[in-house]
């Protein structure tokens, strides 16, 4: 077995220098909340683990007009309730709600949960659909990666060797006329989501879509864009209509997943286009309420 | 009385909440060590070669054990086709093929990496129907005819090379119903159902500590069922006389028939014994889960011969248990599961034909029903078929058909102390039979559904105790009955409070250990409170009838003229002619107290023989030790988008012919329904095609949580009490009962609720959607 | 290679050396030798294990144990004693929530800190603290009747 050894870093900048000395060997630990099962099982075999636990400064949720900033220390239960704060985070609030149980969302950091990039994410999905982005830091500097472009693949990140995941920026928008929402499936509470859908809707006083932005989740190994569907929808007047239904054929009829041992490759075909339109309407009442 | 029949708290309850019960995990021993096992890859492989020379060398790395460590025995319940580490061929994936004892579970884990076992794939088989053909593509076990087997199967002309099991049942003239119901313009009902893949999942984990003696006496912990099967098995793997092996049963975490055998424990002991060093084996969960025995599926396929009155005249069933590479704790399954083709209904004409056969996956196992839970599925769903076929009410056309008190099954089972009427009746009072669910919005559909079970007993079986008495009057009753979780302990003691007219904190119990209590066969076939508690109850009555005796001469009595209870000895009729317990001890100098003359040990035996059933015909006499009747409704609501399920409302009315504790019922009664809705709608071993179990996880394969339950309000457990004339105050078992018609009433209230069937379990959301979409597609899903 | 571990369990300290690989579960169990705390599933998913940790549920096999270095712990062993159950643990016992006993004291951890913060659940609060604790007996019925019995004895007073 390889001997691990147990860093603690105080500063952002004293963890990208340990990253970046140690190189692939380093795990940074953040709530542990996936990485001590790895470890335990044997499943990961890292040299060093490179815990955040005592860094400072990751952990506040602060709002420009640009959008809110959320520190990737933050926990998944502070994010319940902290749209009555920010309510730009609704939909990835409500969806926080239901992942995984209290024990876990306790210290489940939301940098950890996108940075496990699980393809039945929830957060990935909602983060999609909320246009976000995340800082990542090293020691020779920063870039600002979009959520699209930072999970990969299943399990997979953009993250660079050196590179620590500090902040999620989900960009504002206009409260009065756009809304989110996220619908997910699961086959038992507290689980994985078999399917997930995130709707962005912003309409005009009219009911037509300005914007659209409709991300599958857990049907490819990140969160997909179901591009047919909103084309369906921009430009279009949706209230009152059979459009979202139209979208969510579409996007059913786009998505390819492959099945697993809990869902098949049709049913969760299906799913996309039951939550898409679900997940549509809830956006739209929000919108237009 | 005034114990028995009083929901007294379980005794050992305290130190369950205290977190200080000792479950097998927690054993620690000095110099203790620790125990993986090296598992097949392939579901089916010949073994040319094993090198344990890396593992050996590993540091910390104490004893690594293959099968030329073993004796040459092959081991099983009733076809003695197994080894304890596979010998010459792997027959599922997950197979033991070598272990490793080591300092840590890491290094023993990193050890067996280190083996390295040169396999010959062979091609698997996995589809039970091409396993029971003739000329099979694949034979699993070339040497079948040699093995020892302790059980006389059906005769055949030519027996399927991968056939372990075959029962037949011929009772009356099965061609003549079928003509009579063609002839009349009856009907016959003919539907072919499938069981799923279930296991027990226990929260504690299969596992077990091995300790050598320097005499040569081997001691296992192990929480199991029955500590005595254990000794023998543990004895004949290892070649042992059973009098040199001591099993203790520890606190069990759960075992719903998953821990009958402690094949893990054998591996432990052999480890132990060649590392010198006491040794600890915990399964991981992935190896509980996908290696140890698990509830195998049935194919059933059934055809009814009902009168256009509705009354079933005839049956006809062929069934398959889809065994795995070894005939393992399923071997009766094909048998036992027959009781319910009758189950509570007469029957003039039953024909049944039903088989068990090798595959290469997990082996069948027990879980809670053998058999009966499987074959509920089937026949209660036939019921609800044939109650809508004929236009009659589900739960009138189930009464019409009922045995009355005093017949016989068609399998020659007599119907004592008969409660079907009154489960079902007082099941459908509760579900509001009468009144039709109401319609939610589309694409929510609401619906009600019932079914009528029925549990065997096994015999021939039989349990003994022994009940010692002490000089403060309190008792101490040594017993092999295992409390699972399902309060064997409590009722017991609450026996012998009651015998003794004590109080429940006078007893003390003796846990399982064969190096102290006496015979019992097994905590499983919903028999303890049944055969225990009549063996605790002649205990005790031979325990009073000792004390009688010694008390005689001190009273100027005759011994049959006294009577023992709260601590005294009086003269029946002149409670003031009294001496007290305390009196039969004499002071001894630097002793204490010790008995006058001789301890006051009660021992006694109780025991139920049965004739062996004639497997081409099975008729005989009377086959079990008794059954129970359970009735169970639910009320469901789906969504015909997502297929969810929910339980909306869930009634259990089981019979347990004295309620002993009437709380413990209602324990069963929701965790039971519990563990029954899990089976109904979630659980579901999957496998993919090299025969590997995927969802080895409780993250993937779904015990139910505490989402899945009704609310509280919606929760009704029902205890009816019909008193059987062997069982101890009249009681009968309530163990499995309680997940026997779980599935095919929820199945028929999916049914109510959309008009659909679904015949294979489980009835996930995805077959729900799919059958919804097929009957849209056939035209008629205008409305549910 | 080993750490040194300081934790505070049950108002005593403890100091053992620990890999870092190993989770607080197996500090628990095996480093400080509480066993009450169990483990069944090696997934996160089941909740046996759960703890306190500065007063917040945790699962102990999802945190390493250098995470909670100089933290304190509430597990099992301290909630109640046999002489002096907690009424929670009093009440598991009174309402039948207790069958084989290997998921009960993670369930009753996530009980105690549900009323600890809602003195007053209703049902659907306790079947959402539940989310996280599976249970083979199936217990979750009687569960939430004892649950629920000590926030209506509250009431009552």
């Amino acid at each position: 077995m390889i001997d691990c050894h147990y860093l603690e870093p105080t500063t952002v900048s004293e963890a990208c220098a340990l990253l970046a000395e140690h190189g692939d060997g380093a795990k940074v630990v953040a709530g542990g909340q996936q990485m001590s099962l790895l470890l335990r099982n044997g499943l990961i075999q890292p040299s060093h683990l490179i815990s955040i636990q005592h860094v400072s400064g990751l952990e506040d949720i602060a709002e420009s007009a640009d959008g809110v900033t959320i520190g990737a220390k933050v926990t998944l239960n502070r994010l319940i309730g902290v749209d009555n704060a920010h309510p730009t985070l609704r939909a990835l609030s409500r969806a926080v709600e239901d992942v995984a149980d209290q024990q876990i969302r306790n210290f489940a950091t939301l940098g950890g949960a996108i940075c496990e990039a699980h393809p039945a994410s929830d957060i990935n999905v909602v983060l999609s659909t909320l246009n976000a982005s995340v800082k990542l830091v090293s020691a020779s500097g920063e870039r600002v990666v979009s959520i699209d472009d930072f999970v990969t693949d299943a399990f997979a990140t953009a993250v660079r060797p050196g590179e620590l995941l500090t902040e999620v920026v989900v960009p504002s928008f206009d409260l009065t006329s756009a809304a989110a929402a996220y619908r997910r499936f699961v086959l038992r509470a507290g689980d994985y989501s078999v399917v997930g859908v995130g709707t962005f809707v912003s309409l005009d006083g009219a009911g037509s879509c300005q914007d659209v932005r409709i991300v599958v989740g857990n049907c490819s190994g990140t969160p997909a864009q179901a591009q047919e569907a909103e084309g369906r929808l921009k430009g279009h007047n949706i209230v009152g209509n059979n459009a979202l239904a139209d979208a969510g054929d579409l996007a059913a009829a786009h998505v390819a997943p492959s099945g697993d041992p809990m869902a098949s490759s049709e049913y969760k075909i299906d799913l996309v286009n039951v939550l898409t339109r679900e997940a549509l309407a809830e956006a739209v009442a929000l919108a237009t309420g | 009385m005034n114990v028995v029949g009083t929901s007294a708290k379980r005794i050992d309850g305290i130190e369950k909440v205290t977190g200080s019960a000792e479950f097998t995990t927690d054993i620690v021993l000095p110099r203790m060590i620790h125990a993986k096992v090296k598992r097949s890859p392939f579901a089916h492989a010949r073994i040319l070669g094993i090198d344990t020379s890396k593992a050996e060398q590993m540091p910390g790395v104490r004893a690594v054990i293959t099968a030329a460590d073993l004796p040459d025995i092959r081991l099983g319940i009733l076809t003695l086709d197994e080894h304890l580490l596979a010998h010459d061929k792997t027959r599922l994936v997950g197979e033991p093929v070598a272990a490793v004892a080591a300092d840590t579970p890491e290094i023993a884990r990193s050890a067996c990496e280190q083996i390295e076992v040169e396999y010959e794939e062979l091609p698997p088989l996995f589809d039970p129907e091409e396993a029971i053909r003739l000329d099979p593509p694949v034979v699993l076990h070339e040497e079948y005819e040699e093995y020892e087997k302790l059980l006389e199967i059906a005769e055949m002309d030519e027996r399927p090379p991968n056939l372990w099991q075959a029962y037949r049942i011929r009772h009356g003239d099965i061609d003549a119903a079928f003509k009579q119901v063609e002839d009349e313009g009856g009907h016959i009902i003919e539907n072919r159902y499938a069981t799923g893949y279930v296991h027990t999942a226990c929260m504690e984990p299969h596992g077990a500590v091995a300790q050598w003696s320097s005499d040569g006496t081997l001691t296992l912990w192990a929480g199991g069922q029955s500590p005595y099967i254990a000794r023998d098995g543990l004895a004949k793997a290892l070649d042992l006389s059973p009098s040199k092996v001591r099993v203790i049963v520890p606190f069990v975490g759960g075992a719903f028939g998953g821990k009958l055998t402690v094949k893990e424990g054998a591996i432990a002991a052999a480890l132990a014994r060649k590392a010198r060093r006491p040794v600890k084996i915990i399964l991981t969960r992935a190896e509980d889960l996908s290696a140890t025995a698990a509830r195998t599926p049935f194919i059933f396929d059934i055809k009814d011969a009902v009168t256009k009155e509705g009354i079933l005249i005839g049956r006809k069933v062929t069934s398959i248990l889809w065994g795995g590479g070894y005939s393992g704790e399923g071997i009766l399954k094909p048998i036992f599961s027959t009781h319910l083709y009758p189950g509570s209904y007469r029957l003039a004409a039953l024909w049944v034909d039903s088989y068990g056969v090798y595959t290469n996956r997990v082996s069948g196992g027990a879980l809670r029903g053998y058999g009966c839970a499987e074959s509920a599925w089937a026949v209660e769903t036939q019921m609800d078929i044939i109650a809508r076929e004929c236009d009659i009410d589900a739960v009138e056309l189930r009464i019409n058909n009922l045995l009355t008190e005093g017949e016989r099954t068609a399998i020659t089972m007599p119907a004592h102390a008969f409660s079907a009427h009154e489960c079902l009746t007082k099941c459908a009072d509760a579900i509001e039979w009468e009144t039709p669910s109401e319609s939610l919005e589309h694409p929510w559909y609401r619906g009600k559904g019932i079914a009528l079970g029925n549990k065997y007993s096994f015999a021939p079986t039989a349990s003994s105790t022994e009940l010692k008495v002490h000089e403060d009057a309190s008792c101490e009753l040594r017993t092999s009955a295992v409390d699972l979780g399902q309060g064997a302990y409590t009722i017991l003691t609450q026996i012998v409070a009651d015998e003794f007219g004590i109080e429940i904190d006078q007893v003390k119990l003796v846990t399982p250990d064969t190096a102290i209590t006496p015979f019992d066969h097994v905590a499983g076939s919903s028999r303890q409170t049944f055969h225990t508690g009549n063996a605790t109850r002649m205990a005790c009555d031979d325990a009073k009838r000792q004390i009688r005796e010694l008390a005689a001469p001190k009273l100027e009595a005759d011994p049959d003229d006294l009577d023992v209870s709260g601590g005294r000895i009086f003269v029946k009729g002149s409670p003031e002619r009294s001496i007290e317990v305390e009196d039969l001890f004499v002071v001894e100098m630097l002793a204490g107290k010790r008995p006058a003359d001789v301890e006051v040990i009660g021992k006694a035996t109780w025991e139920v023989t049965a004739s062996p059933h004639d497997p081409n015909t099975g008729q005989g006499e009377e086959p079990m030790a008794y059954m129970g009747h359970g009735a169970q409704a639910a009320e469901v609501e789906v969504n015909v988008e997502t297929g969810q399920v929910r339980i909306r409302k869930f009634v259990s009315a089981i019979d347990v012919g004295k309620a002993m504790n009437p709380q413990g019922v209602e324990m069963q009664n929701y965790g039971g329904g519990c563990m029954g809705i899990g089976i109904a709608l979630h659980e579901d071993m999957c496998f993919d095609a090299s025969g590997e179990m995927t969802n080895a996880s409780l993250m993937d394969y779904k015990i139910p949580s505490i989402a899945e339950m009704p609310l509280n309000e919606y929760m009704e457990s029902i205890i009816v009490e019909v008193p059987h004339q062997h069982g101890p105050y009249g009681a009968k078992g309530a163990g499995e009962i309680v997940v026997v018609p779980t599935s095919p009433a929820i199945g028929n209230a999916i049914y109510d609720a959309i008009g659909v069937r679904i015949w294979d379990q489980p009835l996930t959301p995805e077959k729900v959607v799919k059958a919804w979409k097929e009957k849209k597609a056939a035209g008629n899903g205008s409305g549910a | 290679m080993k750490y040194p571990l300081s934790l505070t369990v049950n108002d005593e300290n403890y100091d053992v050396l620990v890999e870092p690989y190993h989770t607080l579960m197996d500090a628990i169990r095996d480093g400080i030798g509480l066993t009450g705390t169990k483990c069944a599933c090696e997934d996160g998913r089941c909740g046996t294990c759960t703890v306190l940790i500065d007063g917040q549920l945790v699962k102990s096999c999802l945190m390493l144990g250098l995470q909670a270095n100089g933290k304190s712990v509430t597990t099992i062993e301290g909630m109640g004693s046999p002489d002096a159950l907690h009424p929670l643990q009093a009440a598991f016992l009174e309402h039948g929530a207790v069958q084989c006993g290997y998921c009960t004291p993670g369930m009753l951890l996530t009980a105690k800190q549900l009323l600890d913060e809602n003195p007053s659940p209703t049902e659907e609060d306790v079947r959402s603290a539940f989310v996280g604790n599976l249970c083979r007996c199936g217990v979750y019925t009687h569960a939430t009747e004892a649950i629920l019995s000590i926030a209506e004895e509250k009431e009552d007073r």
